[in-house]
């Protein structure tokens, strides 16, 4: 059980696919895990806009995914960063973290949780199998530049196929950078990729 | 094969992006932009986009900036925005769609809701891609469409042959397109064939005389009461204003900026058969492009 999840809500949210959900529940960790921080370490920089964003971006995706505790701290942060109240917005940081610990916890105990492999192997790619990933990674390149979502399947492809060769790490760095839309960095990891293939 | 709309989804959280990629997927082809910068880039490139499915709240710019500079542009206004936003307020609904955007929707979304109003939104584009064809424009050069050219043509061809009036027809091609295609993409290839249908209207000072897109990279002029002579020079008239656009052909074989070939005829007593004249048209045309292009031949 996860404390401060409505599951069923999340997942009629998200087109009702288990799998896909857990997906995105992963991705809310990755990615929010530390959010109370980063809204704090933005006011006390003044960066006031750019902590309602913060905090407009954790209501959202935690009303979709369905944290309701998170989504109404979430709501209430937005507002009071509205009227730059920075005194009240500080005293719903503590309970955002522990919200955010907590669920976290009880999801990494939970079955939704994706188990990473630990060992990752390192076999050695023949001449045939270099050509095709060279050829792979620069038909990558238009795709992610043109913004196609196509980029995301051929990239997990690509984890699938040549993930066991020593490049797990970076090709899952591409994935990340494909999916955040940072085309920029995108291109020099291939470049990067292809130079120690 | 069925053409698969494009959708652009504009949000600047993954998650979103991905639960309504995931979801249109499957029928469209999605592609994805997390802020105003990013959507200029995909609006501006040669990929054209059919509906635009927007966030307000973004980083950069909000929603209804972006859909300001999308209405001030001519290549953009008409593209659907659909809004989906967290921002739930009559006022923010009343904003979005005095601004143009077709549709409102709020967050959290109703997965198959989203999908059914997306298709909504594209059923209506079909309809008015329809409606244009029937009107007879041409969607891409906003001139005669072929069946409008049909309609035109076969309705002069009458009046020449009961009034026994001249009539010239001039068929015209872009030289080298499929290289300039090839070498800038087809978008501005589009912008291209844009400029020419353009040109070639401004030139056309008669109200009967019509211009129509015939297919492809190639027009078709129809000049009722026009003799010979005066449509030789008229045909001049159109070579000169493409050329005089001066728009760069870099993989063209005959001059370093677009040109076009033309081939026409004169109806003579005698004949009998519209379709007959087109052909010949469409064959001086051939002899133009055999005669290094850029070039007026006539029958």
């Amino acid at each position: 059980m996860i404390r401060g999840l409505n599951m069923t809500k999340g997942l009629e949210n998200t087109g009702g696919d288990l799998a896909f959900y857990k997906g995105l529940l992963q991705d809310f960790f990755d990615q929010y895990s530390d959010h109370a921080e980063k809204i704090l370490q933005c006011v006390s920089k003044g960066e006031f806009s750019q902590a309602e964003l913060e905090a407009h971006s954790l209501k959202g995706t935690s009303q979709m995914l369905g944290f309701e505790q998170v989504y109404t701290t979430a709501l209430q942060m937005e507002l009071l960063l509205k009227d730059k109240d920075e005194k009240n917005l500080c005293r719903l940081i503590a309970p955002l973290k522990d919200q955010l610990t907590t669920l976290l916890n009880d999801f990494k105990r939970s079955d939704l949780f994706i188990q990473k492999p630990e060992k990752q192997l390192s076999l050695k790619l023949s001449e045939e199998q270099k050509s095709d990933l060279l050829t792979r990674l620069n038909a990558l390149i238009p795709v992610i530049k043109t913004g196609h979502y196509q980029a995301e399947a051929l990239i997990v492809q690509l984890i699938k196929d040549y993930g066991n060769f020593g490049l797990k790490k970076k090709l899952s760095e591409l994935k990340s950078m494909i999916e955040q839309l940072e085309y920029e960095n995108a291109f020099d990891l291939i470049k990067t990729i292809q130079k120690d293939v | 094969m069925q053409k698969k709309y494009r959708i652009l989804v504009v949000d600047d959280e993954r998650s979103n992006r991905k639960v309504l990629s995931e979801l249109l997927d499957e029928e469209f082809d999605i592609v994805l932009a997390k802020n105003a910068a990013q959507v200029f880039q995909r609006l501006d490139s040669q990929e054209k986009i059919d509906l635009v499915l927007l966030d307000i709240m973004l980083p950069d710019m909000d929603g209804y900036e972006i859909l300001k500079k999308m209405k001030n542009n001519d290549d953009q206004k008409e593209i659907p925005v659909i809004f989906i936003t967290v921002l739930d307020s009559a006022e923010d609904e009343e904003r979005a769609f005095q601004l143009g955007a077709v549709d409102f929707i709020t967050k959290p979304f109703h997965p198959s809701i989203v999908k059914l109003r997306v298709k909504n939104q594209i059923k209506l584009l079909e309809q008015k891609q329809m409606l244009e064809e029937m009107a007879g424009i041409d969607g891409l050069t906003g001139i005669n469409n072929r069946r409008n050219f049909d309609t035109i043509y076969q309705k002069e061809w009458q009046k020449t042959r009961r009034y026994e009036e001249p009539l010239s027809l001039v068929m015209i091609d872009v030289d080298f397109f499929k290289n300039f295609n090839d070498l800038y993409g087809h978008g501005e290839g589009d912008l291209v064939l844009k400029a020419i249908a353009k040109a070639i209207e401004k030139s056309l000072n008669r109200p009967e005389d019509m211009v129509a897109r015939y297919g492809g990279e190639e027009f078709v002029v129809v000049l009722p009461r026009t003799e010979k002579t005066g449509a030789i020079k008229k045909a001049q008239e159109l070579r000169k204003s493409v050329e005089d656009l001066a728009i760069k052909h870099e993989k063209s074989d005959c001059a370093d900026v677009v040109t076009i070939s033309l081939g026409g005829v004169t109806y003579q007593p005698g004949d009998d058969d519209p379709q007959e004249l087109l052909r010949q048209s469409d064959e001086m045309l051939y002899k133009a492009k055999s005669n290094g292009r850029n070039t007026v031949t006539w029958r």
